[in-house]
């Protein structure tokens, strides 16, 4: 296998590993699925320009998520500037994307939906803590490492982030 | 419960395959775009190229470029940068600007910045009288950045640019962005550890010896990547949950890490499971050098696959911590004959801990 052949495989690997980490966190923390498709595509479009070396596959998984988090900074700053959107509007749209995307609607999917747009509706900081926890099961110490953030910024955020939470859920976490 | 919903909901939250094959392409179509890139803006060279190569390649490009307006007495990064790009030099404040730790002295040699985004040359050589590290092989380790007053980097990536034989420098250039923009009257650079000697080999493994049996233990996740088995992952109670989030697996019950090595890699156990064919690594103490394998299989018509997902996790032995990896290729026949395995193993070691540190504001360079 050529240099440039085993280059081209390593990043399809990349791609094919990290595409659902790394879609699920930007949809974690913009609007709707058409912005997470944007940022998607700016995470690994950086990620094929750039080749970075890594030392490690957690290595990678945190330059991934620093990257994503990174995009979606950038993209609120613009969304700020040009998008008239409202989030509640957003929210009502993530419904519909999701309620789309499965093919029954019970009672306990609804739940789930109004969960998440609960977390949605969370300062931004808050959403990236609570979904690497809760979905990457990452815990403080690596999310502080990926985010090059203290443990300790993190567990605050963190018992912020949930005690928030468990207001507007009223359910303990 | 909060957790188990959370997932839930978001497992049905995935890119449109349309996307993932978008990206897909785009990789394949990588190399041109590189060679474009190469022509027009800078230079990358792989770690993985042999000093040689380096030394040639940099020699070509000092040699071939004509530099009429540049004296001797030019900065050395300008002479440097010009042999890439001329236009490239144009942009980068010198800065010239070095701390000498270890017997090692890193410089930063140009800079520039742009709101929240930074690049940065610096240049790796032995100190006076020091010993013969630096020979073109080296990797940033662990930590780099740049700091202002207002704010620290928060991402980086970095890439070996060249070294040059005759100065024994090696050039790397790091690119940075923070959350905010860098106040350029005050901004340190900073490198933690590198580590001086890289190493890749080819290596086969014999899938005759392959286990056909073999016993699971539970292990608690360090790292994944894939979408792992169901069957692999250990469900466990919310309480148990909130004390450890990382997840628990089943992992090959094979050679125990008191039989491995420490500052190499060992194979602990090769095995056709359940239709899966599970390879396990361990790349012993990671903690001063570097260690990672990618694993090819080939099947009677040539086809190649990669590993469909793999975990990580530590084991401690002696004071030690041990990292293994569990790699596992889904669905493949338990038939030694009709598959042939290898792996590239690489190696960065030689850990040198400087912690170099340089200060420097940008309105004095220009």
């Amino acid at each position: 296998m050529t240099e440039a052949e085993e280059k081209k495989a390593r990043q399809k690997e990349t791609i094919l590993r990290y595409s659902e980490m790394v879609y699920r966190l930007a949809y974690s923390l913009v609007k709707d699925r058409y912005d997470a498709d944007d940022i998607y595509q700016e995470v690994f479009t950086s990620y094929i320009k750039k080749n970075p070396q890594f030392q490690s596959e957690e290595h990678e998984k945190a330059w991934l998520i620093r990257v994503t988090v990174n995009c979606c900074k950038n993209f609120w700053k613009s969304a700020w500037q040009n998008r008239t959107e409202g989030l509640m509007e957003a929210v009502q749209k993530n419904r519909e994307d999701m309620v789309a995307g499965t093919e029954e609607s019970t009672e306990k999917e609804a739940q789930n939906l109004a969960m998440i747009e609960q977390v949605k509706l969370l300062p931004e900081k808050y959403r990236i803590v609570i979904h690497l926890f809760y979905y990457e099961d990452m815990s403080v110490e690596e999310i502080g490492k990926a985010l090059k953030s203290k443990p300790s910024t993190i567990r605050t955020q963190l018992t912020r982030a949930r005690r928030l939470l468990e207001k507007r859920l009223k359910e303990e976490m | 419960m909060f957790q188990e919903n959370y997932k839930k909901a978001y497992d049905s939250i995935v890119p449109d395959s349309a996307l993932v094959e978008k990206m897909l392409e785009v990789a394949g179509d990588a190399t041109v775009e590189e060679k474009n890139r190469r022509e027009g803006l800078f230079r990358v060279i792989k770690p993985m190229l042999t000093a040689a190569a380096v030394v040639a390649a940099f020699v070509t490009i000092m040699s071939l470029t004509v530099m009429p307006v540049l004296a001797a007495n030019v900065p050395a990064v300008y002479r440097f940068l010009n042999g890439i790009s001329p236009a490239l030099a144009d942009f980068f404040v010198p800065i010239e600007k070095s701390c000498t730790k270890k017997g090692i002295t890193m410089q930063v040699e140009a800079v520039y910045v742009e709101g929240n985004r930074a690049e940065v040359y610096i240049s790796f050589q032995d100190a006076e009288g020091a010993g013969n590290v630096i020979d073109g092989e080296i990797d940033l380790w662990t930590g780099y950045g740049l700091e202002s007053r207002t704010g620290c980097s928060t991402i980086g990536g970095h890439s070996f640019v060249g070294y040059d034989a005759e100065t024994g420098k090696a050039y790397w250039k790091v690119s940075l962005q923070g959350w905010d923009e860098f106040e350029t009257d005050k901004l340190t650079f900073y490198v933690y550890s590198i580590l001086s000697s890289i190493s890749e080999e080819k290596r086969e493994l014999d899938l005759k010896e392959a286990l056909t049996e073999a016993e699971f233990k539970n292990v608690t996740l360090s790292g994944r990547s894939g979408t792992q088995l169901a069957n692999d992952i250990i469900q466990r109670t919310d309480e148990e949950r909130r004390e450890d989030p990382r997840p628990v697996s089943a992992v090959m019950n094979v050679k125990p890490v008191s039989e491995c090595v420490a500052d190499g890699f060992t194979v602990t156990g090769i095995a056709f499971l359940d239709g899966n064919l599970r390879v396990q690594i361990c790349m012993g103490d990671q903690s001063r050098a570097v260690r990672h394998v990618r694993l090819f299989l080939t099947d009677k018509d040539g086809e190649e696959r990669i590993t469909d997902y793999s975990v990580m996790w530590k084991e401690s032995w002696g004071g030690v911590d041990y990292t293994f990896y569990e790699y596992v290729f889904v669905d493949v026949d338990a038939d030694a004959d009709a598959y042939a395995l290898y792996g590239l193993f690489n190696e960065e070691s030689g850990y040198v801990e400087g912690d170099w540190s340089v200060t420097f504001t940008l309105e004095s360079g220009e």
